[in-house]
This record gives structure tokens, C-alpha cells and sequence, in this order.
């Protein structure tokens, strides 16, 4: 079943605090198919910033399976989690995470620098992808030279230059105005309309209604609406 | 195409520049200590050089032997009677078959006087054959001769820093004078070729009468104070060595635990006589100058472990990013190997400089040494790898997921 690009079934996962474990993932069922664009929501503390961390390869879960583009991920060591996580994701982070003393461009080509070779055509599709945001006026900026709105536009760049599967948002738009903040989600929906699939989550939601589905995450589960 | 690794580079030193103070630091702690091994390894050679060059200019020959009247370590104060070593005994000497020139001497410090100086001054009471022996030849007049020593004339040559010790500019004008040693005029027939300083020991500052004179009308002693032999090349030294302290205790009547009365210097004696106390010294600098090259070590880990934790996110977003561990240790070895290479030149050619200032203020002359550079670049990367590894392993096991927990 390619067309299911993650299946999540009965993962759990648990955080202990000195002598107290504390569950976080309760047995989370999740199943997204290539192309959809899917929010999940749910208060803080509900789990949902750690079932992303597990779907973007970032933590492992306790127990549960997890199968990414038709390969069983859950037991992989980091170096293989790092280069699934090279070449099937993208990630957005609501601090941008942008490298302050790298320029846009540096910042965009930086996931390349990890497969070791870097051509003359990734650095075209880089300005290319600056450009189709409208930040070809900052290619060489660094990032503290860069508006909000623009330095997550240079982050989205960063997580579409490998050409991922999967784009993993986390609160895009958490630090950004409203104006800023429907670009942004403008962005997402034509790259979505393009067929990427895209996993994002959020409280607010005035931006989970750019999603075609939402999931609703609360104390660990997903629950219906 | 352009290469990954460039880029790599560029973002590692753009790195190590963003933290300019704790970059300066590090390559601080390193450089000092590397300036002081590398100065301390050269002031070592340079003292190595200058000892073995002081030996060669002596040219003691290395086919040559002095035997010194008087029993005791070969620096130091004489523990026996100095008065037992006889002509007679040199004649003996000289039977053997591997001995080519025998140059007996007496010496002593008398009382020399010239016009209004006065001074005491080592004199020596030599045979003819002294500058064959000795590879000590004058630079104008001439040297004692067979005439001389028959007739014990009253003439001396002077060594080379003599005449201006006399106030005498010209030294030309000198030969001739009469210059007054131990209340009896001498006439000044030569004077010798400059030789270089042995340690504390003026070579310079002496005198030579002829044997004969000195023996009988300035000492009036009928014993001698040492013997300057030549050996036939090829002679085996330990062997002649061993069989003229056999000649010797046995003319002495030296039997048993008796100690001998005589000393015996060879070449490679006195060159494992001086080389030694030097040896001792550089190691013992070197020592330090290692620990100090640890402390820096120390001090660039410590400056690691900070600058790691302080870019933690970063690290958590190039694992994110995809960054396998071994990509970001490699990240930070680089980086400890760019201030090694800044660090190791940098030591280098402040070492070099500080040489040039010592040799302003001792005999000590700078050398230039391709190993100094490659010491100073080898110990520079060791040191700054090996301490960085730590920190970069810590870095390379950074979670990632703080990069989404932090929020």
C-alpha cells in the first residue's frame, strides 16, 4: 500500500521526570495518504508536539509500529533515521531554527551539505524556490537582516530543497503576524495542491482550516470532533 | 558542480568566526604553550649546535687523548697527589706503538705585567710539537721552536685576547716587547690564533713559554701537569685507553682499589660531559612545556563543551537536517583543526621571533629547523583533536527533538 505515505499503529511513548513516568502517546492510530494535508490540533500538553517528533524521525516511539513510505522505521539506528530524514522530510519549525551567521541561500543548501554533493542544479532550484517566495532580494542576507514571514519562507525553501515525501509543520505560523501568517498557509496549500503531502500542527483554528483534515489530539489519544 | 565539502568548510569557519572571543581563546591557550615548546625545542638544538661546535673548533682531534695530572671526576677538584706524572712517564707512553705525538706541558697562574698593567694570567710551559697537538698554529711571529726549548730562552707567545688585555691596539708592534712573567722578562715572539670560548674557559687568555724555561726557571718542578697525545688513526680508544692507565698505575704503583692519580679525557668524554647537563636541563623544560600543551588542552575542551552547548539547537537542526553523528564530530574536529593549523603557524613564527630576541641577550644563536614547524604543526593538531574529541562525540548525540520541545 504505497499510496498510505505514514501508517502509525498503537504507538505509545512515555517521558520520565526523576521517579515519575508521565504517558504521553496513549496508542495513537494514524494512517495519511500521499497528497493529503492533514492539522493535527490539540491543546499543550496533549501529546502533540511528541507524536510529530515521531513521525519526523526526531524521537523514537516506546512500542507501536510506524511505517514511513512503506518501510518499517521504528527500529532504525540514527544514522539510517538521519538519512530517511534527509530525503523523505521537511521540517518547519516555529522558530524558524534558520543558522544566524549563514546567508538564505547557505541556510536553504545546508541539508544538501549532509549528502555530500552538491550540483550546480540544487543551487538554481534554490534561487528558483527563493524566488517563487519572493525573497529574491534577501539571497544573501542573514537571517537577523530578514522579516519574520520572510526567515519562515526561507525555512520552507530549506525543507522543500530535498524534494521531500512529507513536510512536517510544527505552529508555522506560531511566531508570525496575521498577514505573514496567511501567506505562509497560502504557501502550504499550493504546495499541497501540488501534491505534497504535508502533517501540521497547530492550535489555532483559523490556520488548521487550510488543512483537508483535522485530527484532534487530547491526553495522548485522538478523539472525534 | 561544486563540491559539498567546500561549502562544509565555509560553514564550519563561519562558525568558528561567529564566536570570535571564544575562538581567540582557544587559539590563545595553544599558541602560547606551542611558543614556549618550540622555543624551548630550539633553544635545545641551538645550545646542541653551539656545544658540539665549541668541541669540533677545540679540535681535540678524534684521534686524540689528554691525561691530566691528578686523580678525581673529570670536572672537579683533584682528590690525589698532581705531582706524580713524570717526562719519564710520557717517554714510556710514547713506546707504544698506536702513539704518534706526545705533548707534554706544565702550567700555572703567575703574575704578568706589561707597563702599567698587571694581571694573573694561566701560563703554559709547552714543547714545540704544542700547535701540532693542539691544531693551534700563531696568526703572526712565530710559535716556540727546537732552539728555544734547548737553550730555555726567555720568549712566550701570547694567545689572542692577550694583547688587548696589554692595551696593545696594534698587535702588530707587539712582537719584540718584553712583557714580565713572574718577576722575569720574556720576549714576545708570536701570537696565537683566536679560538673560541670552552664554557666559562678562556681559551684565549693564556700564555706559552717553552717547556724547558718553565720548568726550570718559573715552576721548578720536576713533575708535569698534563700530556696532549696523538694516536695513529684507526687506533681503538677504549683499547689505549685501558692500556695507558695500565702503563700509568703501574709506574705510579697503583694497586688494587687505589685510585688513579691521572685523568684520562677522550673526545667522546668530553662531549657526553657537557651534552648531558644540557640533556637534562631540555627535558626537564620539555616537561613542561608538555604540560602546558596539556593545560591548553584542557583549557580548548573546557571552550568545546561551552561552544556546544551554546549551539545545541543548531547541532539539533543538522541532525534534524540530516546530519549523521559521525558528519557533526567530523564538523568539530575541523573546526579544532583550523585553530591547530592558525594556532601551530601562528606559535611557529612567534617562536622564531622570540629566538631572534634571546640571541640578543645570550650566546645562545637562533636556528632554523623544518622539524620546529613540523613539531610546532604536529602538536598543535594532536593536541587541539584529541581534546575537541570528547565535546564533538557530546555534540553528535545532541536529541533533535529539542528542537521541538524548546518551544
Amino acid at each position: 500500500m504505497v499510496d498510505k505515505l505514514v501508517i502509525l499503529k498503537n504507538i505509545t511513548k512515555t517521558y520520565k521526570t526523576g521517579n515519575i513516568a508521565h504517558q504521553v502517546l496513549k496508542g495513537i492510530d494514524l494512517e495519511v495518504e500521499e497528497k493529503e494535508f492533514l492539522a493535527i490540533m490539540g491543546a499543550s500538553g496533549s501529546g502533540k508536539t511528541t507524536l510529530l517528533n515521531i513521525i519526523g524521525l526526531l524521537d523514537k516511539p516506546d512500542s507501536g509500529t510506524y511505517i514511513l513510505d512503506g518501510q518499517e522505521v521504528s527500529k532504525l539506528n540514527k544514522k539510517e533515521l538521519a538519512y530517511i530524514r534527509n530525503r523523505k522530510i521537511g521540517f518547519v519549525f516555529q522558530a524558524f531554527h534558520l543558522v544566524p551567521w549563514a546567508t538564505a541561500l547557505e541556510n536553504v543548501l545546508m541539508p544538501l551539505l549532509y549528502r555530500g554533493i552538491l550540483k550546480k542544479e540544487d543551487e538554481e532550484r534554490a534561487l528558483q524556490l527563493l524566488t517563487r517566495l519572493g525573497l529574491e532580494k534577501g539571497i544573501n542576507a542573514k537571517p537577523s537582516e530578514l522579516s519574520g514571514g520572510e526567515q519562515q519562507r526561507v525555512a520552507i525553501v530549506r525543507a522543500l530543497i530535498t524534494k521531500p515525501k512529507l513536510l512536517l509543520a510544527d505552529e508555522p505560523t506560531g511566531n508570525l503576524d496575521s498577514k505573514s501568517s496567511q501567506e505562509v498557509m497560502k504557501i502550504f496549500k499550493e504546495l499541497n495542491e501540488e501534491g505534497l503531502t504535508i502533517i501540521m500542527v497547530t492550535h489555532n483554528p483559523e490556520i488548521a482550516k487550510f488543512a483537508q483534515r483535522i485530527k484532534i489530539i487530547k491526553d495522548g489519544v485522538f478523539v472525534e470532533k | 558542480m561544486k563540491n559539498s565539502f567546500l561549502q562544509f568548510l565555509k560553514d564550519i569557519l563561519k562558525e568558528l568566526f561567529s564566536n570570535k572571543v571564544n575562538s581567540l581563546f582557544m587559539f590563545l591557550a595553544l599558541t602560547i604553550s606551542l611558543i614556549a615548546l618550540n622555543t624551548i625545542y630550539s633553544l635545545g638544538l641551538s645550545a646542541k649546535k653551539q656545544v658540539l661546535d665549541s668541541l669540533a673548533s677545540v679540535q681535540f682531534g678524534k684521534d686524540a687523548m689528554l691525561i691530566i695530572a691528578g686523580g678525581g671526576r673529570i670536572i672537579g677538584l683533584t682528590t690525589t697527589r698532581t705531582d706524580t706524572l713524570k717526562l719519564e712517564d710520557v717517554e714510556e707512553l710514547e713506546k707504544l706503538d698506536f702513539v704518534k705525538l706526545a705533548s707534554p706541558m706544565v702550567r700555572g697562574t703567575l703574575e704578568v705585567s706589561y707597563k702599567d698593567f698587571a694581571e694573573k694570567i694561566r701560563v703554559e710551559g709547552v714543547f714545540p710539537n704544542y700547535t701540532v697537538a693542539n691544531n693551534w698554529y700563531p696568526k703572526i711571529g712565530r710559535f716556540i721552536d727546537e732552539r728555544d726549548f734547548k737553550n730555555m730562552t726567555k720568549v712566550c707567545v701570547l694567545g689572542a685576547d692577550i694583547p688587548e688585555k696589554l692595551n696593545k691596539k696594534d698587535i702588530k708592534n707587539i712582537l719584540g716587547e718584553k712583557i714580565k712573567i713572574a718577576g722575569e722578562y720574556f720576549e714576545i715572539v708570536g701570537v696565537l690564533e683566536p679560538k673560541p670560548s670552552f664554557g666559562h674557559f678562556r681559551r684565549d687568555e693564556r700564555i706559552v713559554i717553552p717547556f724547558t724555561t718553565a720548568q726550570r726557571r718559573v715552576f721548578n718542578k720536576d713533575y708535569i701537569d698534563g700530556v696532549k697525545l696523538l694516536f695513529r688513526e684507526g687506533t681503538d680508544m677504549k683499547l689505549a685507553e685501558a692500556k695507558i692507565r695500565e702503563i700509568l698505575r703501574k709506574r705510579h704503583s697503583l694497586y688494587g682499589i687505589e685510585p688513579d692519580d691521572f685523568r684520562i679525557i677522550t673526545p667522546e668524554l668530553a662531549i657526553s660531559v657537557f651534552t648531558k647537563t644540557l640533556r637534562t636541563i631540555n627535558v626537564f623544560l620539555l616537561v613542561i612545556a608538555l604540560i602546558s600543551l596539556v593545560i591548553s588542552g584542557v583549557i580548548i575542551m573546557n571552550l568545546m563543551y561551552a561552544n556546544i552547548e551554546e549551539k545545541a539547537p543548531i547541532i539539533a537542526l543538522r541532525i534534524a537536517l540530516g546530519a549523521s553523528p559521525r558528519k557533526i564530530i567530523e564538523h568539530y574536529l575541523i573546526m579544532s583543526f583550523f585553530i591547530a593549523s592558525i594556532s601551530g603557524f601562528a606559535g611557529w613564527i612567534l617562536s622564531l621571533i622570540l629566538m631572534e630576541i634571546i640571541s640578543l641577550f645570550t650566546p645562545l644563536k637562533p636556528i632554523f629547523s623544518w622539524w620546529i614547524f613540523l613539531l610546532s604543526f604536529s602538536f598543535a593538531g594532536f593536541t587541539a583533536i584529541s581534546f575537541t574529541l570528547i565535546p564533538a562525540i557530546k555534540a553528535s548525540q545532541i536529541e533533535p527533538a529539542i528542537l521541538l520541545k524548546s518551544l
